[in-house]
């Protein structure tokens, strides 16, 4: 072999070396064993909330005042007394505040609560599952009503001087019982007769307020609608569009809770991009208290109670927290005071 | 076309429907594990639901070119909702199964009505790659319903899954091989 082409074979060994350990180099590099980089799927295959729901800052006319820890490993329930003392249902028991956040008593439940409702004169009404039990103003238990029906699975109650009205999603009907437990009548039910198209609960999330105008409020969160009825069980009037929109409901099945502020403005909360809005009666978008970026986005739907002095009072389930809410200037739902209320 | 002019199935039909899918599901699901070589207290991957976060690496980081995660659902937990969040857009312009409103990229999931305004949805398992879409969209405004599933017959139950190395949420476990599923129940 002549000199020359020893040196190109050599060249060319060199060249396969340095080309075999630059592909090596690339291998190791590219290789992701612990998913590091991600998914490496197109952007098609990417499920995008980000920018769905954009909140124009004028529109938060309400500000955090103060936030508590409800205690609580899985808060679902929250109420109002006349006397603003909060309350909260979960883990087998009701706990309740003061209206500043201080813990003021605990009382335990035979199951799961479901929802809960007190009363002007302090009575607690608490769904447990399928039904209805009744306790007077210091906690003891004061009946047990039976199920309506074999699915019966209660979300909501409100209590009026004379009659208290139950959310029954699993049957998806409102019941309207006598205080002293009598049942009246379903309110709710499809009636092609009486132009009631049904209530639609695709999931356990069925809640129902009694408005200021003497018509109850109630959800048909598979509508993305808040229907009106008269006691006698007619329906009134309905609003709500389906969207993403902040002046509609997003998603398969909202709003999930309803509560009345002292005005008759609605307060509506939506889960997915939890969202907390006030709506006129007739359902025009009057402001938003919190959105998604301070509530999260979860399934989990915030309850909302409203106290004497129109503060509203939001259970946060996902951060486990009681969070208060008061008119502010607009521009956003934090506020530079919130801290624990009862420091 | 709207979904509404399709044939409506009758609420009893649907039940018998439902039945015999559920039948079907329990015979493929009882051959899968005959025809696949199973020796006593062996164990198997699966994917508990609970955990997983629908992250996209199922899709990508099996071994096999078309992995054996695939989108599962549960009948009892689903709400069969007109407007199903799995099934559509975040914001759909319509609710038609045109392709600009439809969520799943490779068209896998069939949407039947029921009765109004309810509707009916299944996983085409040939279509289904496991990105996870889906379940995202039904786990954050819906029941959750749908949710990702090692398929038996497709797994090569590798010592060490590339998937479950690759999982940021810890949700792979090894499970008895009689027992192979973690399905959803209804709370
Ligand atoms: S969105 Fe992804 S996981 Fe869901 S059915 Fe389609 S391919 Fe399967
Ligand atoms: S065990 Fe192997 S074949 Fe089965 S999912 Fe994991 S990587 Fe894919
Ligand atoms: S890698 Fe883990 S978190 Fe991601 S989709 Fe698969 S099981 Fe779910």
């Amino acid at each position: 072999m002549t000199a020359r082409g020893a040196i190109s074979t050599r060249a060319a060994a060199g060249l396969i070396v340095f080309l075999a350990l630059v592909a090596a180099v690339v291998a190791v590099a590219l290789h992701d064993p612990i998913g590091r980089r991600g998914n490496r799927l197109g952007r098609d295959f990417a499920y995008e909330t980000k920018d769905l729901r954009p909140i124009p800052p004028d529109l938060i006319r309400y500000a955090e005042r103060a936030a508590f820890d409800a205690g609580l490993a899985v808060p679902r329930a929250i109420a109002v007394d006349a006397g603003d003392k909060i309350y909260v249902a979960g883990d087998r028991a009701v706990v309740w505040f003061t209206t500043h956040g201080a813990p003021a008593g605990a009382r335990a439940l035979d199951g799961e609560p479901t929802c809960l409702a007190v009363g002007a004169d302090g009575t607690w009404h608490v769904g447990l599952g399928g039904h209805v039990e009744v306790f007077d103003p210091a906690g003891a238990r004061a009946a047990a009503w039976t199920p309506h029906g074999a699915r019966s699975y209660i979300t909501a109650i409100a209590a009026a001087p004379d009659a208290i009205f139950v959310a029954d999603a699993g049957e998806r009907l409102v019941l309207l019982y006598r205080p002293d437990g009598a049942f009246v009548r379903p309110i709710g039910g499809r009636d092609a007769a009486r132009a009631i198209p049904g209530l639609v609960v695709p999931s356990p999330f069925l809640d129902l307020a009694m408005g200021k105008d003497g018509l109850l409020r109630v959800t048909n969160p598979g509508r993305r609608k808040v229907e009106a009825y008269s006691l006698e069980g007619d329906l009134c009037f309905a609003w709500g569009e389906a969207g993403a929109a902040i002046d509609r409901f997003c998603g398969c099945c909202n709003p999930v809770h309803l509560a009345v502020l002292p005005d008759g403005a609605l307060v509506a909360a939506e889960k997915g991009l939890a969202t907390v809005k006030v709506c006129e009666p007739d359902g025009a978008l009057r402001c938003v208290v919190a959105g998604p970026d301070l509530l999260g986005e979860n399934a989990l739907g915030c309850d909302v109670a409203v106290d004497s002095r129109g503060r509203i009072v939001v259970l946060d389930p996902a951060a486990k927290k009681v969070r208060i809410f008061e008119p502010a200037p607009p521009g956003g739902s934090r506020s530079q005071e919130t801290g624990s209320a009862h420091e | 076309m709207s979904d509404h002019e399709t044939t409506p199935i009758p609420r009893r039909g649907f039940m018998r429907a439902a039945a015999r899918a559920a039948c079907a599901l329990g015979i493929g699901g009882g051959a899968a594990y005959l025809v696949a070589p199973r020796t006593p207290g062996e164990r198997v991957w699966q994917i508990d639901p609970e955990k997983c976060i629908a992250c996209g690496n199922c899709a990508t980081y099996c071994v096999l070119r078309e992995s054996a995660v695939k989108c599962v659902h549960s009948f009892a937990m689903c709400g069969y909702c007109e407007l199903c969040t799995g099934f559509f857009n975040p914001s759909p312009n319509d609710l038609t199964t045109a392709a600009e409103n439809v969520l799943c990229p490779t068209g896998a999931i069939v949407r039947r009505f029921v009765e109004d305004p309810y509707f009916e949805y299944t996983i085409d398992q040939n279509l289904c790659i496991g990105c996870g879409k889906c379940v995202k969209g039904c786990k954050m405004f819906g029941n959750g319903s749908l949710y990702l599933q090692v398929i038996h017959d497709r797994c090569l139950n590798c010592n060490q899954c590339s998937i479950a190395a690759a999982c940021p949420s810890e949700a792979w476990v090894r499970v008895p091989a009689a027992r192979p599923h973690l399905w959803k129940k209804v709370t």
